[in-house]
């Protein structure tokens, strides 16, 4: 693997009387796809929510593409990042189209016209095309999550966060996110991901980061983090959701 | 707020209606609805005290601008610097004497008592105790005051004397003149023949203008020794009693003959109808610009303290904003309107339906500014996240993602709030603005005719608020669809 896009050190984020990220060193490389695993209250989603700032860090430092992000402008910075979230957080006063154009319009990276044309490229893409022109509450679950995938797609993003992308689908929804998921980190796209779809993070992940209790506790390779874990702690965990 | 405000105004002011050049002009306030003395007759305003200053205007090079207000705020207007001349039938009395000048008198009046034809009461001894009625201000209030009791205190002596007739007082205490024109209209009332007391009527004029009372006294004087004086009130008296006759309702018709007569009376004749669509167009221009800048300043307060509240940025700011809104809320709007007009302004001439607009406004807008925080706390706090993780800036959250759905939410809540200030603005009489509820006292002041009138004023509010209602209902469901 090549680059550094993310490289975070002794990350620590505490809320009043909680510390929900612990002092968390980690890199994320160009092309991979990190997968963030652990029980609830673990302080996964917090510590990707630093990632682009949604949390401010108490403590320690993050760096972009070499660069402390303390020290960029936070909307530059965000508009190279994409984030999807557990409830989607699709505009519902826009239609599906204009969901997606309006970041890249707005922020000036294209012109109303080619941020049009990248939309329904992506729209084709997910087979959604024929929804352009709907408004999102006339979309099911998983419809409206892949269209929040590739509204963050549209910005041309260097790395997606996903914050439980299925957490909130009925089960059938489930597949569909998952395999447009799939099919971006096949296609080599950056991705951080919390979740609790073990099975599939096994399959798709370049490396598992364990979490508990605000701290990395392991991490590695699908094979060594979940198939042959060593901690008793990690143990017990994938010996109940497996 | 008001420092603000003034600014605000004053550049606003400059802009839309230039300097006026006051130089050659005098400015007279006066209660137009205290016949002989003062009355609206048609488009203009006559009588004995318009008459008099507009003849020594004129022997001094002055033009004359004559401005209706309450009696409350006449010799308000002249302390403050608003008008340069009170001249309204009013009482030289030592209270008075320590805010203004009083020129030389020009009349001796008596204070008369009104009673129904059946009344208990033969003289001023029956008043104790009994429910009596002023003009608020007036020398009858304060001997009433004084002397008998609390009296009910009515901003316009025909309100007071239709309160009479319905019942709802048993005297009313007034100047002699306009007492005798209301008797001679109304054939169920009568006066008591001795006066309750005396008094001396003067013009009012700042105690910074003594060349300006110099002036007057030394024109008065020669008009009371020509006898010009004496002419002008014997004819505008006169004038008055033939108007009382033909005002007289006879008794022997039909109910519906009655009501057609009122009608006759109250908007046909003397296009007084023209009262009411006049002041029916002031009111729909106070209302649709004081909506336009409260939504202005309701927009940028409520993102304001929002802001700050979200980031905690911005807390000067919001310190303002909260402070503007404890004020605003915390104080009656017919206050806020007067100490605008009445301190804000008190030196500039500034056009009346501007104040209005700004007072209603910047009133609205502390109600509309809450409404729609409330509306951008119910936005999902994710909506938020979602902007501003693809990149865009705060305010450009705001503006394309928060705002548009906050509005949304608070537009019944917001169409609620534009019915009441367009009811609110009825108000504005205070300052002497001829809007629609003014256009209304106007009629009820000529005819003396309660009825009428306020019906007429009560269905045109109505109207327009039912097409309101209207209109936000078809804005909502188009909203709507859009989901």
């Amino acid at each position: 693997m090549n680059e550094n896009i993310f490289e975070i050190r002794n990350l620590t984020k505490k809320f009043s009387h909680v510390t929900a990220v612990n002092n968390v060193s980690t890199d994320i490389k160009r092309g991979e796809a990190v997968f963030i695993v652990g029980p609830s209250g673990s302080g996964k989603s917090t510590f990707l929510r630093c990632l682009n700032l949604l949390e401010t860090p108490s403590g320690g430092k993050i760096f972009f593409k070499g660069q402390d992000v303390e020290k960029l402008n936070i909307n530059k910075f965000r508009q190279q990042l994409g984030m999807v979230f557990q409830h989607f957080n699709l505009f519902p006063n826009m239609t599906i189209h204009d969901n997606i154009v309006l970041a890249p319009v707005k922020t000036e990276l294209a012109t109303a016209k080619e941020a049009s044309k990248t939309a329904d490229l992506l729209l084709k893409r997910i087979g959604l095309y024929d929804k352009r022109n709907s408004y999102p509450n006339q979309l099911s679950g998983g419809q409206k999550q892949r269209v929040a995938i590739i509204r963050a797609l549209a910005m041309n993003p260097d790395v997606l966060l996903f914050d439980e992308p299925t957490s909130a689908l009925d089960p059938e929804m489930v597949g569909e996110v998952l395999t447009l998921m799939k099919e971006l980190a096949n296609d080599g796209m950056t991705m951080a991901v919390v979740t609790h779809e073990i099975g599939f993070a096994a399959g798709v992940a370049d490396r598992i980061i364990f979490m508990d209790q605000g701290q990395i506790i392991t991490s590695g390779t699908p094979e060594t983090v979940i198939e042959n874990p060593v901690n008793p702690r990690v143990k017990e965990f994938f010996s109940k959701v497996l | 707020m008001r420092l603000f405000s003034t600014i605000l105004l004053t550049v606003a002011t400059l802009f839309f209606y230039g300097c006026e050049d006051s130089a050659k002009k005098l400015v007279m306030v006066t209660t137009a609805t205290f016949p002989p003395y003062e009355y609206v007759s048609g488009d203009k305003i006559d009588g004995i005290d318009p008459e008099i200053i507009i003849r020594i205007s004129e022997r001094l090079g002055y033009s004359v601008e004559i401005q209706d207000m309450s009696f409350d705020s006449v010799l308000a207007a002249v302390q403050s610097g608003k008008a340069d001349i009170a001249a309204s039938g009013i009482t030289v009395t030592e209270e008075r004497k320590k805010k203004v000048d009083f020129t030389t008198p020009y009349v001796i009046a008596e204070q008369l008592i009104i009673v129904k034809n059946d009344s208990p009461i033969k003289s001023a001894a029956d008043l104790m105790k009994k429910r009596i009625g002023v003009q608020h201000g007036t020398t009858g209030d304060s001997y009433v005051t004084e002397n008998i009791g609390e009296p009910e205190r009515y901003k316009e002596a025909p309100t007071a004397v239709a309160a009479l007739i319905a019942g709802k007082l048993d005297a009313v205490v007034i100047d002699s003149e306009p007492a005798k024109v209301y008797v001679s209209r109304n054939p169920g009332l009568k006066l008591l023949k001795k006066p309750l007391t005396y008094e001396e009527y003067a013009f009012a004029v700042s105690k910074d203008n003594p060349e300006l009372l110099k002036k007057i006294n030394t024109e008065l004087i020669k008009m009371q020794q020509s006898g010009e004086l004496e002419s002008i009130i014997k004819h505008y008296k006169e004038i008055n009693s033939e108007s009382s006759q033909n005002g007289a309702i006879s008794d022997n018709k039909t109910f519906l003959e009655r009501i057609k007569d009122s009608f006759q009376t109250n908007f046909a004749k003397n296009n007084r109808y023209m009262y009411l669509v006049k002041g029916f167009i002031v009111t729909l221009e106070v209302t649709f610009f004081a909506v336009i800048l409260g939504i202005i300043i309701g927009f940028t307060v409520a993102v304001i303290r929002s802001c700050a509240d979200q980031t905690g940025k911005l807390k000067i700011a919001d310190m303002l904003c909260k402070i503007y809104l404890t004020v605003i809320r915390g104080t009656p709007v017919v206050v806020q309107l007067m100490i605008i007009y009445f301190v804000i302004f008190s030196s500039v001439n500034v056009d009346k339906v501007l104040v209005a607009i700004v007072a209603f406004g910047i009133n609205s807008g502390a109600y509309v500014a809450e409404i729609i925080r409330g509306g951008i706390m119910a936005v999902d706090k994710g909506q938020m996240e979602a902007g501003r993780s693809l990149g865009l800036s705060y305010i450009q959250s705001m503006k394309s993602i928060i705002l548009p759905q906050a509005f949304k939410n608070v537009l019944p809540a917001l169409g609620n709030e534009f019915i009441v200030l367009l009811k609110e603005t009825s108000v504005s009489g205070y300052i002497a603005l001829q809007d629609l509820t003014k256009g209304g006292d106007i009629i009820r002041s000529q005819t003396y005719d309660a009825f009428l009138p306020l019906i007429a004023v009560a269905l045109i509010y109505l109207a327009v608020v039912i097409f309101l209602s209207y209109m936000l209902g078809i804005l909502e469901k188009r909203l709507k669809k859009n989901e």
